[in-house]
Parts: structure tokens; sequence; C-alpha cells
């Protein structure tokens, strides 16, 4: 079984692929009209960044897959808008956009940032962010221009972060991947 | 599993073999690491059936096409030098639009390797495309961020079937097999260089001219660079060039009014390009590359230097 990526019009969804490729785990890109059954048969599902909004986008069938995940998902930027939407919390326009180097400080290191420092640089490019969590979720960290720049749910193995853990310039993105990895049934 | 070189030459070479059979291929090489690297797999996989051309686009490096054939013959590859300025200046004359600029660049690439594949009969084109050139080139959900010229900007008919070794690696992979290829350093470590060329580095609408100047200054900028790389002043960059806007601004020349051209000095740190900060260059190192641009290129009046890392700007300008 393998990890499967959902593209959703990411520059970045390959290297999400290649890391967990660099990490000794098998990837396989998918569409993002990729059906709820393919995605429930997956070891695990990492959901790309992407140009759209959530508000105003057709997800087909993420929405219902994410309401009744029971495999570990990981969401990156548009990922993570994503769960917040499809499972009761709020994505609106930020007052500022973040491109380029952000600094995120950690709140508490919950499963996603355990290991890593109080505070890292990591790389952002997004201008939506989620303004309200879903329930039973709980921020990990914040920049001065987001919120909520990490969030999880580790009851249903749901974890998601608004930067990309998954290029070189974000420090320590391979160890927050891994983290991730480690909740994938053995 | 970290990425094996070996592992991937040898996987490459026998799946360009099937993919060619007995079949004759033309490789379009340009001199850096991607199309090098595919050229000497190539090489080992199809034998005599290949040949290696290089395309004088008029918009290459400065004393570029010998260059490369002396780094390539090192290496044991044969390369032809196919001049082709004149028909790229025409068909790019007027243009000023960045994606128009690409596209035309990308289907005179391929006519001109057509001709060429006609008089040898050779049926397969073999590219050194790795994947930021095809995910920044846009297709299903993922917008076109620039269509690079080995894929957004091919013609929609071509006579030709491609052959792609690298298409799923970066750049640092590509330089690990490089270097298991025993290609030597000056090729494998050499900063990357876009299809298009200069072109990409002239905002707006391309003379000769225009082409002439930032071939210059990009000459200096990675002079100056390199050798302070050698001195160990600072960390060799990932990329580093001269780009030339459109825009003249006001200067003052031996108590003379000047009204010139402007150069953006351009220098990033990467891994595999998807990503880049610019770099933190000493402020004598700029001054003396902006001292010698102005002094040596009579035309330039004004030097910039580009803070912006990618994203949100990309590493070229256009």
């Amino acid at each position: 079984m393998a990890i499967l990526i959902v593209d959703m019009g990411s520059q970045y969804t390959h290297v999400i692929w290649r890391t967990i490729r660099e990490l000794g785990q098998e990837g396989k890109i998918v569409p993002k009209d990729v059906s709820a059954a393919e995605l429930s048969k997956a070891s695990a599902v990492m959901l790309s960044g992407g140009p759209s909004s959530v508000n105003t986008d057709d997800f087909h069938s993420l929405p219902d897959f994410l309401r009744s995940a029971k495999v570990p998902v990981l969401g990156i930027c548009l990922g993570q808008q994503l769960i917040a939407h499809c499972l009761g919390g709020k994505v609106v326009k930020g007052k500022n956009a973040e491109y380029g180097i952000s600094k995120i400080e950690v709140d508490k290191p919950g499963t996603m940032l355990s290991g890593l420092p109080k505070s890292f640089n990591a790389w952002v490019s997004h201008f939506d962010e989620v303004a309200k969590m879903p329930p039973g979720f709980v921020s990990l960290a914040h920049s001065d221009t987001c919120k909520i720049e990490a969030m999880e749910n580790p009851q249903k193995k749901i974890f998601s972060v608004q930067f990309h853990p998954e290029v070189w310039h974000t420090e320590h993105g391979e160890k927050i991947i891994g983290n991730f990895l480690r909740q994938l049934q053995p | 599993m970290p990425f094996s070189p070996e592992k991937f030459i040898d996987e490459s070479i026998a799946s360009t073999k099937a993919a060619a059979g007995k079949g004759k291929a033309i490789i379009a090489v340009s001199g850096g690491v991607d199309s090098s690297v595919a050229a000497a797999i190539c090489s080992r996989a199809l034998g005599k059936n290949i040949r290696c051309i290089f395309v004088d686009t008029g918009l290459m490096r400065k004393d570029e096409g010998a260059k490369v054939k002396r780094m390539l013959s090192s290496a044991g590859v044969k390369l032809e030098v196919v001049d082709a300025d004149r028909q790229f200046f025409s068909s790019l004359a007027g243009v000023e639009e960045p994606e128009k600029k690409r596209k035309i660049i990308g289907e005179k690439f391929i006519r001109v390797f057509e001709a060429e594949a006609k008089k040898w009969g050779a049926a397969f084109l073999v590219q050194g495309t790795i994947a930021p050139d095809w995910i920044e080139s846009g297709g299903g959900s993922r917008h076109t961020i620039k269509s690079h010229h080995n894929v957004g900007g091919l013609p929609e008919k071509m006579h030709m079937k491609l052959i792609e070794p690298l298409r799923e690696l970066y750049k640092h992979e590509v330089r690990s097999v490089a270097v298991a290829l025993g290609l030597p350093p000056e090729i494998s470590q050499r900063q990357p260089f876009p299809g298009p060329g200069l072109a990409v580095r002239i905002v707006g609408e391309i003379t000769p001219e225009k082409a002439e100047i930032v071939r210059e200054a990009c000459a200096i900028v990675e002079e100056e660079l390199e050798s302070a790389a050698k001195r160990k002043e600072i960390e060799k960059p990932w990329q580093y060039f001269a780009a030339l806007l459109p825009t003249k601004t006001v200067g003052v020349r031996g108590d003379e009014r000047a009204y010139q051209y402007t150069v953006v000095v351009r220098s990033v740190r990467s891994l595999d390009g998807m990503t880049a900060n610019f770099s933190h260059l000493p402020p004598e190192l700029l001054q003396k590359i902006s001292t010698r641009i102005t002094n040596e290129i009579r035309t330039v009046g004004r030097v910039l230097y580009d803070i912006t890392n990618k994203p949100p700007a990309t590493v070229e300008l256009e």
C-alpha cells in the first residue's frame, strides 16, 4: 500500500514525492479528482498545496474522504485549509499574504512538531489562512502573519501545516514529514 | 532511501535502449549539467546511433560553443555546433511578452533539430528535461509559472519522438549522476543556465545589441563570484547572473549627462531550484561587480542587486 499524494496543483507536489522516497517510503501522486474508494485503500494520504481556494473550488470526493478518513492524513498549505474547511473550521483571506521566509513559533510540539526547536524558519506561499480550527483540533504553531501554522487531531490522525515542510529552505522539514510517516501502521 | 546515482544510470541506460530500439536519435545539448548527463547516458545506451547537437542561438553565454565542445570532448562526447543566431533573432524581433518569447524559442529549437534529424534519418530527440521544467510549465490543476522551452515551449506538431531520461530528477540528483558518470567538475558543478538562454535575461524586446550587453554583464558576474568563491570569501551560489531591464535611467559620466541601460545582478542559494533565497554577498564584492559592469560596458549606467526570494519571485526574471 502506497502513500497517496493528492496533487491539488502545488509547485511542490513532486517534491513531496521525492522527500518521501528519500525517507524510504513509497509515494504515488494522484489527481485531485481521485475517488474516495482509492484514497481509503492508501496507507496514508497527503494533500498538497495549490493555487485555488477552498471557498470557491471543487474538491470532488476529498471532503467526503476527510469526514470519514480512517488512514493518517497530512495536509500542506491548501491541504491544511481544505481540512479546516471540510471538518467544520473556517478559512479566510489573511490580512497579509506570506511568501518566502517566515519564522514559525512552536506553541506546543504535539505529534507533528515533536523534536523541533521552539522557533525555526520555514518557507511559505499563501494568502488564505485558517481562521477557526475544526472541533477536536489543537493549534501547534503560529507566525507573525498567520495564527495557525500547524494543527492536528491526533485521535483521528489528521495533521496539517500551513508552511511547506517538503522544500529544502524549510528548516527541519524532513523531520516533520518523518513525524507524520511514523503514524503509519507498521 | 537516499537517491542512488549508480542504480539510476543502469536503469536509464536500459530504458533508453528500450525506447529507441535500433532507431537513431539526436540529443539537444546546451552545455548545462542536465543535457550533458543525458548525452553521456544516451551515448552509452545507443552508441553510434546518437548525434549530440549544440545550437548557437546567439543568446548563449560568452564563448559558450567552444567551451562546451571542449568540456564534453574531455568526457568522450563529440559535439556538433549548429549556428542559428540569425533565425532566432529575426523570429524574436518585436516580441516583448515573456511567454511568447519562450514559445518562439521552443519552436525554433525543434525546427532546427528536425532539420538535422531529417538529414540523418533520426526518429528520436533526447532532451535533458528535469522535474522542475515540467512542474513549472503547468498542467492539470498546476498553473503555468513559465513555459520551459523543452516542455511548455514545444510546438504541437513534432516529427520526432521525445526521450527524456532525467524527467523525475532534480538538479542536485543530476549532479550526483554526473559525478558517477565521471564527468569533470566543470560540468557536474556548473551553475544552471536557462534553456532559452539570455532571452529570459533581457526583459522586453530582444535585440543583438541587448544580447551583447547582457552576455558581457553575465561574464563579469560569473568571473567575480567564481573567483570570490575560489578565495573562500563566499560560498559558491547556486545560480548567479546579470539581466537587462528595458528601462534607462539617468547618470553622470565625466561631468556629462548620461541616459543608459539598467542591469540587475542576481545570485541565489538553492538545492533544487524549487525554492531559493538571494545570496547575502559582501558589499565590497557587489561594489566591484557594479564598477566593472558600468566601466566595461559603456551603455550601462546603473546596476541593481535583486533581493527577492523564490517565492515570490523566480530565479530568472522572465
